[in-house]
């Protein structure tokens, strides 16, 4: 049956029939398009995340007082250095920094500590030099893409001002820019030495933000955690384990965002399917009929039917599965960024790395494809098992 | 020789008042070739009994035997398959499915069958002359006229080669001019050896130069049947 | 007719493209890799700070980013940091 006649027919009338089809077509590719290209950022971000996790310290230790994380002295690394199974403890300094212009930009300040091996290590695969001496040598800073953007636009393209707390200025000289590749994590990020980010932030020597341990034996993880929670009444312990779950959930289509959208995106499905069903009913029970009339058997209407609906389905959601990946990926998904991503400060420009996670995208066809094959096959199949006479009618 | 045989073919229609009767011990035979006017007034039963004739509706009792096959106890793939192969239909709507093309719509019953696309589109043609309606081959048949859509009826009907054509109420719908070229064409289809079944109340039929037999029908029953000689 | 035939055309033309570019267009090691450098650099992984703003729970534990903000100035000061920027 599946001759070249029958191919030929098909796609004769599904091309002269494209006004049954286009309007169900277009409003699902929209809402496909919509939900994929949300699926698609998730996916992005919880990668990005989950691969950024791993270099991540175990433990972060902050200070708490009133509801408020406030610099810690730097005298509690020695209580920490007491209890056995740490293997590094280093202080952190960084904090938000906002620009006192008409069109303030925040950006993340970052000390780094210079005689840290891993840091070394890391600064070198950046900048592409080993040299970090040169960097140390006076206040030079290397900023995020974004951020450079912005001091070129405020004519600092040599070096800004920061404003202390006390009044004072400090002028930074710009070593370098980070990778625009890296900026859906350092587009706001200005990295100076450990002492210049005390000195901007306001901190005094022996203040810091927080302070970072590894635990190699991750089986003393939860045990090393009380015995932290104990040191001082206002610590505050971050475990790894706790941040790897809450990234989880945060994107995960299980949560509200999703369940939200995943149940207007349905809604959306079955008014359409609604709509196709009654359209079916009314138009093809004609058409039908004929068919019937003229020799066609029950199989055969449903077999072009359904060959009809499978072709529409298949290519509706090919193109806005493609479509929405152009979006994301290749123009990096205008308007939409800014629901997934920004701080106060933060208006960056992010590329997403590319992720296609398959079993997403399979349920999103199920979504579509079986609910509308349904509301096509069913009426279609009821209208064809009637007397093809009454079917004309 | 018999192509048509219909044995006390009873049909009734069931509703919530109860049952009405549109055909009543309906018997009589056609044979090859002939051409045969089922006459009457509209509700005498003329297209109930043409439907049965068809396979498109099944008797309440009764044997139909359509060249040589018991038509009422096929089951539906096979009557299908018979409607396809040796049944020809000429509506009185012209039932074309109005988004195709004239040979589009003219290939249609060939769909289901086996054939290649060049032999349908040879045959679409080859009927497209006997039904006089070549010209507009390509043209959508929502665009043309009603005499110009029965003629693709027609041509569609003929498409399988089957050896009977059935027309519901083939004049109903059309001028004089078009009416006459209807007969013109009938006269070709007995010409080539059709059995040819009409449906109609239509003077024309009894008054043009066909051959043609006419079985009255009245009231769901046969109240006269007589051979017209020209 | 012509629209359609092109959507039947296309489509699968678009989606092949976009698997080579998926798959031969793109140096996901060098992204990931810079990612991972800078977090490694600065022990810091700002993605949370900025995927959190409607997300309570994150915030909960991991920061408060509010209070290591400099004061803001005072318009003298305002004013002399206009005349220095623009003046350069």
């Amino acid at each position: 049956m599946q001759n070249r006649l029958f191919l030929n027919y098909l796609l004769i009338s599904l091309l002269k029939e494209r006004s049954r089809h286009i309007g169900v077509v277009l409003l699902s590719l929209l809402l496909i398009f919509l939900l994929s290209s949300v699926l698609f950022i998730s996916t992005s971000i919880q990668t990005t995340i989950q691969n950024a996790i791993k270099s991540e310290p175990d433990f972060v230790i902050q200070r708490v007082k009133g509801g408020l994380m406030v610099p810690l002295p730097l005298s509690w690394i020695d209580d920490i250095e007491d209890i056995r199974g740490i293997s590094t403890i280093q202080p952190r300094v960084w904090g938000r920094y906002t620009t006192a212009s008409s069109e303030p930009e925040t950006m993340l300040i970052v000390g780094i500590d210079p005689l840290d091996p891993q840091s070394n290590r890391a600064f070198s695969k950046i900048m592409n030099q080993t040299d970090i001496k040169s960097f140390l040598d006076g206040n030079n800073m290397i900023v995020g893409s974004d951020i450079a953007k912005w001091m070129d636009m405020h004519y600092a393209k040599k070096s800004y001002r920061f404003l202390s707390l006390g009044g004072e200025f400090i002028s930074v000289n710009r070593f370098a820019t980070l990778p625009k590749s890296s900026n859906l994590i350092s587009g706001d990020m200005v990295i100076v030495p450990l002492e210049l980010a005390q000195k901007i932030l306001n901190y005094d020597t022996q203040n810091v933000t927080d302070i970072i341990l590894n635990v190699p034996n991750h089986a003393e993880w939860s045990n090393l955690k009380s015995k932290l929670e104990e040191l001082h009444y206002d610590i505050r312990v971050v475990s790894k384990q706790d941040s790897i779950k809450a990234y989880k959930q945060m994107f995960d289509y299980k949560g509200g965002f999703f369940l939200a959208l995943f149940m207007i995106v349905l809604l959306a499905f079955a008014m359409i399917l609604y709509q196709r069903y009654t359209q079916v009913l009314s138009t093809e029970k004609k058409q039908i009929g004929i068919l019937r009339a003229l020799g066609w058997s029950v199989q055969d209407v449903l077999r072009l039917k359904m060959y009809e609906t499978v072709i529409v389905i298949i290519f509706s959601y090919i193109l806005a599965v493609t479509l929405a990946y152009i979006y994301v990926f290749i123009a990096h998904a205008p308007l939409l960024q800014q629901i997934f991503l920004g701080t106060d400060g933060y208006s960056g420009n992010t590329e997403w790395i590319p992720v296609i996670n398959l079993p997403t995208l399979m349920s999103i066809l199920l979504l579509y494809a079986v609910p509308y094959f349904s509301a096509v096959i069913i009426p279609v199949w009821r209208i064809a098992v009637t007397d093809p006479k009454e079917a004309m009618l | 020789m018999n192509i048509i045989e219909l044995e006390k073919i009873n049909k009734e229609y069931y509703t919530k008042d109860g049952s009405f009767t549109a055909l009543k011990d309906i018997t009589f035979c056609i044979q090859e070739g002939e051409c045969v006017i089922l006459r009457g007034i509209s509700g005498s039963g003329k297209t109930t009994l043409l439907s049965i004739l068809a396979g498109l509706d099944r008797p309440t009792s009764g044997k139909i035997t359509v060249d040589g096959e018991d038509i009422a106890k096929l089951p539906d793939i096979h009557l299908s398959h018979f409607r396809g192969h040796h049944i020809g239909m000429v509506f009185q709507h012209y039932n074309l499915l109005e988004h195709l093309s004239v040979t589009e719509n003219i290939i249609t019953p060939l769909i289901p069958m086996k054939i290649t696309p060049q032999e349908a589109y040879k045959r679409a043609k080859e009927k497209m002359e006997i039904a006089n309606i070549s010209h507009k081959a390509d043209m959508d048949t929502n665009r043309l006229s009603g005499g110009e859509k029965q003629r693709v009826a027609i041509a569609r009907a003929l498409i399988a080669d089957p050896k009977i054509i059935l027309c519901d109420e083939p004049t109903a719908n059309l001028d004089r001019a078009n009416a006459k070229r209807f007969t013109d064409i009938i006269k070709k289809l007995i010409d080539i050896g059709k059995t040819v079944v009409i449906a109609t109340h239509d003077p024309l039929f009894w008054e043009s130069d066909l051959d043609i037999r006419i079985i009255d029908i009245e009231d769901a029953k046969i109240v006269a049947d007589s051979k017209v000689e020209v | 007719m012509r629209i359609l035939g092109y959507f039947l055309v296309i489509t699968p033309l678009l989606l092949i493209s976009v698997l080579l570019w998926h798959y031969f267009g793109f140096d996901y090691n060098k992204r990931y890799s810079d990612i991972n450098n800078i977090v490694s650099l600065t022990k810091l992984n700002t993605l949370s700070y900025k995927v959190t703003w409607y997300e309570p729970r994150i915030r909960r534990f991991e920061s408060n980013i509010y209070t290591p903000y400099p004061e803001l100035p005072s318009a003298e000061k305002l004013n002399y940091i206009y005349g220095d920027m623009y003046a350069k």
